[in-house]
């Protein structure tokens, strides 16, 4: 990704886009990304972490806004029911109900493991912007379960302190879905995939409810993202990203 | 025998609760249940290994939430212990030390104290709290938790933890009121109070918190067992490391003084599960040199004494090797003094409600024959939650 994860936010009248118009890259990854995430988005998700020898799972709710607002609450396992992940643009604040208090993160988590899986904390509270720190490109066609899609090659800009050097997504042409995506490193190798699989009607939207993302480097490793339910748009007051709230959700 | 009584028809009336929540068509009277078991068993080794004490614990924590309404909280929390072993025997007293000095009212109860057996149940937590968008009132056995720091806190007045106790995940509470204004989404004013009648338990104070330019900052005043206090402390970061610290003042009379306590820290994520933190920490009060006669290491802290030194410096480096496996090592030491305490543990996930972790504490001085161990501790432990 790690910059592109689609668990974010503007409810787009995908209905204007009539197929078959030529679109530049910038405005398909634009409409696949809003499509993903709305202007808010209330969701609840199981995460699994699959390795060769053990499984772990969890489920969590989310409510994002916009690109600055973010809370995370775990619901299971048991042992991590109630910590809360709040993020407010560049700040991020852990609740440990154990310990009654709000914890805050240094800048320099956000790029490493969140909770034990192959996403960081950036990737599901990111302030990223897939259309705006990169370059786009459209370099071919593809079709992935039977759905044509664009293949669109996103060069960091050099500003834009993206972790990658290059990133490659696959966008469907009709219903503007990322189905898959590949993040290169500096040195050109691949680093991690993602796929998106599961097209469910939800919440008024076609969206991918199955996210897998797999590091290239590590056999039989992979995390997967499984939307049970999603609720877009429903307006969210900004005092509700506080610590404060974050004290009450559990 | 009477406060147990009241607790368990309150109780009873928490579990009957939800029955009438599923039936009605209102979700709100929502009850939550958690907790864990846990099954510690430790030895404590002389200076130099040559004898050791066991001592065993089976710890049992239950949780209850109840939110009747979306203004209304209530919490009970009961801390069930088994202790046995020679180390319970051993200890006269052994039950008189269960107690938390912070508590008014004795809300705990010794069931069994037979010679190197003791079942102990204490209520932790019991408090009621009313919120509203700019207000709350919580009223009742609490932690109130000033530390904005990690390592150590010196503006957690209310209720000092001693942080060898890694048992005590919680840390122990106090019998409070704790009144929170809200001036905007990140500014507010806490004013708390312990309900203790002598004067020299009691803790009156007031916290101002405000969120600025990256930081949480916050001020306090107060009076902690009669003396008039003063403290501030901020978490925020430079570049990508965060940046802590905390300092609290206590203004001891005409014949004392002024004492300090103050703490300043860093820490930082790197690449591949990675985590270090470095803390220095400051006691005006502490000691400033090497103890003679060393047997164990034990001490009471207080918010002006954290530690029994007056310096001292803490390091810690982690390592999650794999998501269930993780590795730690905390090294305390404090100069002039020459005490070093060495914390390394190992904890692993078995499933994803039990684990198991592995701890050790060494704790080494400066003595007559010059620096050597003091005492070991080795502790395995087995966790349950649900």
């Amino acid at each position: 990704m790690k910059r592109y994860v689609p668990c974010g936010v503007i409810l787009l009248l995908i209905t204007g886009v009539i197929p078959g118009v030529s679109q530049d890259a910038a405005s398909i990854v634009k409409k696949a990304d809003e499509k993903m995430r709305g202007n808010t988005l209330q969701a609840e998700m199981t995460i699994r972490t699959i390795r060769p020898a053990w499984n772990r799972e969890m489920q969590c709710k989310t409510w994002m806004k916009g690109a600055a607002f973010a809370m995370i609450l775990i619901q299971t396992p048991a042992k991590d029911r109630g910590i809360v992940f709040l993020k407010r643009k560049r700040e991020v604040w852990n609740w440990v109900p154990v310990l009654e208090r709000s914890i805050k993160l240094p800048p320099s988590m956000m790029s490493q493991s969140w909770m034990g899986t192959d996403f960081t904390n950036d990737d599901l509270v990111k302030e990223s912007s897939v259309v705006e720190d990169y370059t786009h490109s459209i370099t071919g066609d593809t079709v992935i379960d039977s759905r044509p899609c664009y293949v669109i090659q996103m060069i960091p800009k050099p500003e834009a302190g993206v972790v990658w050097n290059k990133v490659i997504v696959c966008i469907d042409k009709k219903d503007f879905l990322e189905l898959h995506s590949r993040f290169y490193d500096d040195d050109g190798k691949l680093v991690s995939t993602m796929n998106g699989y599961d097209v469910k009607m939800m919440d008024g939207r076609l969206i991918p409810t199955r996210f897998e993302m797999i590091p290239a480097d590590k056999k039989g490793q992979k995390t997967e993202m499984i939307y049970r339910s999603v609720k877009y748009n429903k307006p969210i007051a900004d005092n509700f990203f506080t610590v404060e709230k974050m004290k009450t959700l559990s | 025998m009477k406060p147990f009584c009241t607790i368990g028809l309150f109780i009873i009336s928490l579990f009957t609760l939800p029955v009438y929540a599923q039936d009605s068509a209102d979700k709100v009277h929502k009850l939550s249940i958690n907790g864990y078991v846990k099954s510690l068993q430790a030895l404590t080794f002389n200076k130099d290994f040559s004898d050791f004490l066991s001592a065993n614990l089976i710890h049992n924590r239950i949780n209850l939430k109840w939110k009747p309404s979306v203004t209304v909280t209530a919490a009970a929390e009961f801390r069930n212990r088994l202790f046995w072993g020679e180390e319970v025997k051993n200890t006269p007293g052994f039950t008189a030390m269960l107690r938390n000095p912070n508590e008014v009212l004795d809300l705990s109860k010794v069931w069994i104290d037979n010679k190197g057996l003791v079942l102990h149940t204490s209520i932790e937590r019991l408090w009621a709290e009313y919120r509203q968008q700019k207000w709350n009132v919580r009223i009742g056995r609490q932690r109130i938790n000033w530390g904005i720091a990690t390592n150590w806190n010196p503006n957690d007045i209310f209720n000092t933890y001693n942080f060898l106790d890694f048992d005590y995940e919680e840390r122990a509470g106090s019998d409070a009121v704790k009144i929170q204004y809200s001036f905007t989404d990140f500014s507010h004013i806490e004013l708390a109070s312990n309900l203790s009648v002598e004067k020299n338990k009691r803790v009156v104070a007031a916290k101002y918190f405000l969120n600025r330019s990256g930081y949480d900052m916050q001020a306090l005043a107060g009076l902690y067992h009669d003396k008039l206090t003063l403290g501030t402390g901020w978490a925020g970061s430079i570049g990508n490391a965060g940046f802590k610290g905390e300092a609290q003042l206590f203004f001891n009379g005409k014949d004392s003084g002024i004492s300090f306590s103050g703490v300043m820290e860093a820490d930082y994520v790197f690449e591949k599960g990675w985590y270090i933190n470095g803390a220095v920490l400051y006691s005006s009060q502490g000691m400033t040199r090497p103890v003679s006669g060393w047997t164990k290491f034990e001490f009471s802290p207080s918010p002006e004494k954290l530690m029994p030194a007056m310096w001292n410096v803490g390091f810690t480096g982690a390592k999650e090797i794999t998501p269930l496996f993780s590795a730690r090592l905390s090294t305390v030491f404090s100069p002039k003094v020459n005490l070093l305490i060495l914390l390394p543990s190992l904890s692993y996930s078995l499933t994803e409600d039990l684990g198991a972790d592995l701890v050790w504490q060494s704790f080494f001085g400066e003595a007559d024959t010059g620096f050597r161990g003091i005492s070991h501790r080795a502790f395995l432990r087995m966790k349950w939650s649900f």
